[in-house]
């Protein structure tokens, strides 16, 4: 019965922008007063743009629609305003169009792109004519007038796409940070593409379609700096999570640790509000806080016998000797020194970083090795609370797990679930390749 | 002077010449300087971007300047002013960067300006030469306008591309090695980057001129962040090296006698690659697949790896067991994918035996690429120390590959890396140890020392 419930409401989403946007084309209809050649060739376009997405940080998160939309009002302009019903008759029909071949193309998955993007160039298109009309825009020089409403209205613009992002990305948990992030972490691909539809728009009048060139080169260039940031990026990522493996693969660990506990990691990072660069760190660092272990294989080492600590302390030495990565070896340098010892207040310098991976990482232990529940687990860590662990992130897991359902009775593990905004780590092992017994050292 | 001062002085000089003669010459041969308002706005937008250049490795800087450059050509002359007048003075300020100054390093801003002033005013004269009669720039000429941003993009390319290779040539002696089999990579961006550079100049001219002056800022907007982009791609591209790098470094360090290994692997890899004429991509191939070549030791137990002595058959599965390791620590970087398998084959025989991994099937000849890495392997654990053996000459080691050539390693390999080796003028090795009995013996005898 559920199922045929979400089923309903997928079908739901998907249709809901392709439904919006014939109405609205249908509303605005009658007061049309631009060419019928324009009009008709905006909708194409739409329709076409709205296949193709920009890679960005979140997915493909702006498509070709955001250069199409912005151009759309400073085409049809007459005399001192736009004409808005033409304007939302593109929109409209475009986008309808668009969204229903989106949604029904097999590879596509239902994501919010095409309802954020008509509600986005909507908003934007009465925004710029509004401020295009006022007194104060009309005094200034004529070439340069078109800039203030396009500024203004594309900020307006990104606000509104982050907002409805942030609501269907994190079901309706609003935070302030999570806004923050939005409107920072893609703005570049976004004011590259408002930057290319006025590009077209301005010089259309000069170049009729030569323009199509003049702002599609560019266009074509960044979209593949784009692309190519983005792959090596993933490239990166993939290589220290393997790096990162290799204790476990040589049996010095607990399989699927590492990725385990960047995945908790990151979600308790999230739900602390840390920085974007600070959130990279925080994976990088929950992905390599075991990579000492691969000293263990020296037999002066296992005879003498180590601390917590030696490997903490091993893997920074190794972290260390990439030029790029000195600021992950220091916090897993100072990964197992206890939140304060008895008597003394907690040492400043010893970074939330490794305060959220030393809670992370004992957490999984706990579940995995000594085959706790999430419960018993996260009382464990309570009880090491403002001792052994920042309280701080203690509580801020036990948020995180509660909202994952890892409390409820019929839950199996905890791990594997991972929602939230930014990177998932692309890792998550399934429940049952989880490891009865591990390997240890004998 | 040592030779390398005086190589730089002389060449430093003489590019500064060359850039002084052209700026002379342009100046007295068409004196007409642009409109000074866009000049200088040309002139920052250049500075600011060859001050943000991207480092493309240790030695050598690139930047997007190459739009502007051929926007600001386009400009000027369409303006009916010199372009190559306009866009030498415009890269006579570009090299001065505040890092270099505070360094007080003369030798690379000095040669730089030198060569960007000469392939600057090139292509401004080409421009020059190319729109001379188009005066007031109509539709018609469009296509013209093109084509000449395209020439001289091509241009300014190749006459910046050849006097950098010269520069690095002459001074350092040294051929196309590593770092510049990369810069065709980036020869195919340089040049779309100097066609969008020539088709926003025209945009400018034209519809600036008629009344939507406006283009021009956003037209900026379009060049940072395309600059911006390539260059966190850039800088990214290198940590993710440097990363793997430092990391095979610090894992190697386990073992004493195995430090360097991987580096000097990936030396020998380059040199034999470079005698077989591969191309730059294939070369970066090896490079990397030399560098992942022994990942999977690192998840091998360390007293294997040091034993003295002959590995029982036990242990010698265990050792076996490495070239698929790197497959699997690997398997998920998709960047790395055919690098995986050249390094996880690099135990199989030219002839079609030995072990290795997903890349090599019993009984078929592994690739030419696994057959080098085979050689070079081979080749710097026979002329370094190990804890069984001391360093043998290269010579014995060269000798001794060539006894299994066509059986464990490819003849033509092995001719490769000698004839790469002459040409350096380096030579690897122990200078008088050619018995490998001995070696051992030594080795061992050390070990009794020690212990006494």
């Amino acid at each position: 019965m559920r199922q045929s419930e979400v089923a309903t409401e997928a079908v739901w989403q998907r249709l809901t922008p392709s439904v919006l946007g014939a109405t609205m084309a249908a509303l605005a209809l009658p007061f049309v007063s631009s060419p019928l050649l324009y009009i008709v060739l905006g909708i194409f376009g739409l329709a076409a743009g709205a296949q193709l997405g920009v890679p960005s940080t979140n997915g493909r998160r702006f498509g070709l629609p955001v250069a199409i939309g912005v151009a759309a009002p400073i085409f049809l302009v007459e005399g001192n305003q736009v004409d808005l019903p033409s304007v939302l008759v593109v929109y409209g029909a475009g986008m309808a169009i668009g969204g229903l071949i989106f949604s029904i193309r097999p590879t596509s998955k239902a994501d919010s792109s095409a309802f954020r993007s008509l509600v986005g160039m909507t908003v934007y298109a009465i925004v710029f004519n509004l401020i295009l009309r006022s007194e104060i825009v009309q005094m200034i020089e004529d070439g340069w007038r078109v800039l203030v409403p396009l500024v203004i209205a594309a900020a307006i613009w990104l606000l509104v796409d982050t907002l409805i992002w942030i609501h269907f990305e994190e079901q309706g948990d609003f935070r302030w940070h999570t806004l923050a992030a939005g409107l920072t972490v893609d703005s570049n691909v976004f004011v590259s593409l408002v930057a290319t539809g006025a590009l077209f728009g301005l010089s259309y009048r000069t170049l009729s379609w030569l323009a199509l060139g003049v702002a599609g080169l560019p266009f074509i260039f960044a979209h593949s700096a784009f692309a190519r940031f983005q792959q090596i990026k993933r490239t990166y990522r993939q290589t220290i999570r393997a790096l990162a493996r290799i204790p476990e693969v040589a049996g010095l660990g607990e399989e699927g640790h590492a990725d385990r506990t960047a995945n908790l990691a990151l979600a308790v990072g999230h739900e602390l509000g840390l920085t974007r660069s600070n959130i990279d760190e925080l994976e990088y660092a929950a992905l390599m806080h075991d990579i000492g272990r691969i000293t263990l294989t020296e037999p002066a080492i296992i005879r003498v016998g180590y601390t917590d600590d030696d490997i903490a302390r091993w893997g920074a030495e190794i972290i260390s000797q990439a030029p790029y990565l000195e600021r992950i070896a220091d916090h897993v340098r100072r990964l197992h020194e206890p939140y304060r010892k008895p008597g003394e207040l907690t040492d400043p310098a010893i970074s939330t970083i490794s305060k959220i991976v030393r809670a992370t990482s004992a957490y999984d232990h706990l579940v995995v090795e000594r085959e706790l529940s999430a419960l018993q687990a996260i009382e464990v860590l309570h009880q090491g609370a403002a001792y052994d662990f920042d309280p701080y992130v203690v509580a801020s897991m036990r948020r995180v797990l509660e909202r994952r359902g890892a409390f409820n009775p019929g839950s199996v593990h905890p791990g594997s679930n991972h929602s939230g905004p930014g990177p998932s780590p692309s890792g998550n092992h399934p429940v049952s390749t989880y490891p009865k017994s591990t390997r240890k050292l004998s | 002077m040592t030779g390398l001062a005086r190589r730089r002085f002389v060449l430093a000089t003489g590019y500064v010449l060359a850039g002084l003669g052209v700026l002379a010459a342009s100046a007295v041969f068409d004196g007409r300087f642009p409109t000074f308002y866009r000049w200088v706005l040309f002139a920052i937008a250049f500075a600011v971007l060859e001050y943000n250049s991207v480092e493309v490795n240790d030695r050598m800087f690139q930047s997007s300047s190459v739009m502007v450059v051929l926007t600001a050509g386009i400009v000027f002359a369409l303006d009916g002013n010199s372009a190559a007048l306009g866009l030498a003075t415009i890269a006579a300020l570009g090299p001065l960067l505040p890092d270099d100054l505070r360094h007080r390093r003369w030798f690379q801003p000095m040669a730089n300006m030198g060569q960007l002033i000469v392939s600057a005013g090139a292509a401004g004269f080409v421009l020059d030469v190319m729109l001379k009669d188009v005066g007031f720039a109509s539709r018609r000429d469009v296509a013209r306008i093109v084509v000449a941003g395209v020439v001289a993009s091509a241009v300014y390319t190749l006459i910046n591309w050849q006097l950098v290779r010269f520069a690095v040539g002459y001074v350092y002696r040294t051929h196309d090695v590593v770092p510049w089999s990369r810069m065709s990579l980036f020869v195919g961006s340089l040049l779309t980057m100097g066609i969008l550079g020539a088709l926003l100049g025209l945009t400018i001219v034209f519809v600036a001129s008629r009344g939507d002056p406006a283009v021009t800022p956003l037209i900026l907007v379009v060049y940072l962040i395309g600059h911006l982009s390539l260059s966190s791609y850039a800088q990214l591209r290198e940590a993710h090296e440097a990363t793997l790098r430092g990391f095979v470094k610090a894992l190697e360090a386990k073992d004493l006698y195995t430090r360097g290994h991987t580096e000097r692997v990936a030396y020998f890899a380059q040199l034999t690659g470079q005698e077989l004429s591969f191309s730059g991509t294939q070369l970066e191939r090896l490079r990397w697949a030399a560098l992942i070549h022994d990942v999977g030791k690192l998840a091998v137990p360390g007293e294997l790896i040091r034993k003295k002595g002959r590995l029982s058959a036990d242990e010698y599965l265990d050792m076996k067991a490495h070239a698929h390791l790197v497959e699997e620590i690997l398997a998920e970087v998709e960047f790395l994918e055919p690098m995986v398998d050249i390094a996880s084959s690099h135990h199989s025989h030219y002839d079609g035996s030995g072990y290795g991994g997903r890349g090599h099937r019993s009984g078929t000849q592994p690739s030419l690429e696994s057959c080098i890495l085979a050689v070079a392997d081979a080749f710097d654990a026979m002329t370094s120390t190990r804890s069984y053996r001391m360093a043998l000459t290269q010579a014995f080691a060269i000798e001794e590959l060539r006894q299994h050539a066509g059986t464990q390693f490819h003849p033509d390999v092995i001719d490769a890396l000698e004839r790469g080796l002459q040409k350096v003028g380096e030579t690897y090795g122990s200078r008088n140890l050619d018995d490998e009995e001995l070696a051992r013996r030594l080795a061992e005898q050390q070990v009794v020392d020690e212990a006494v």
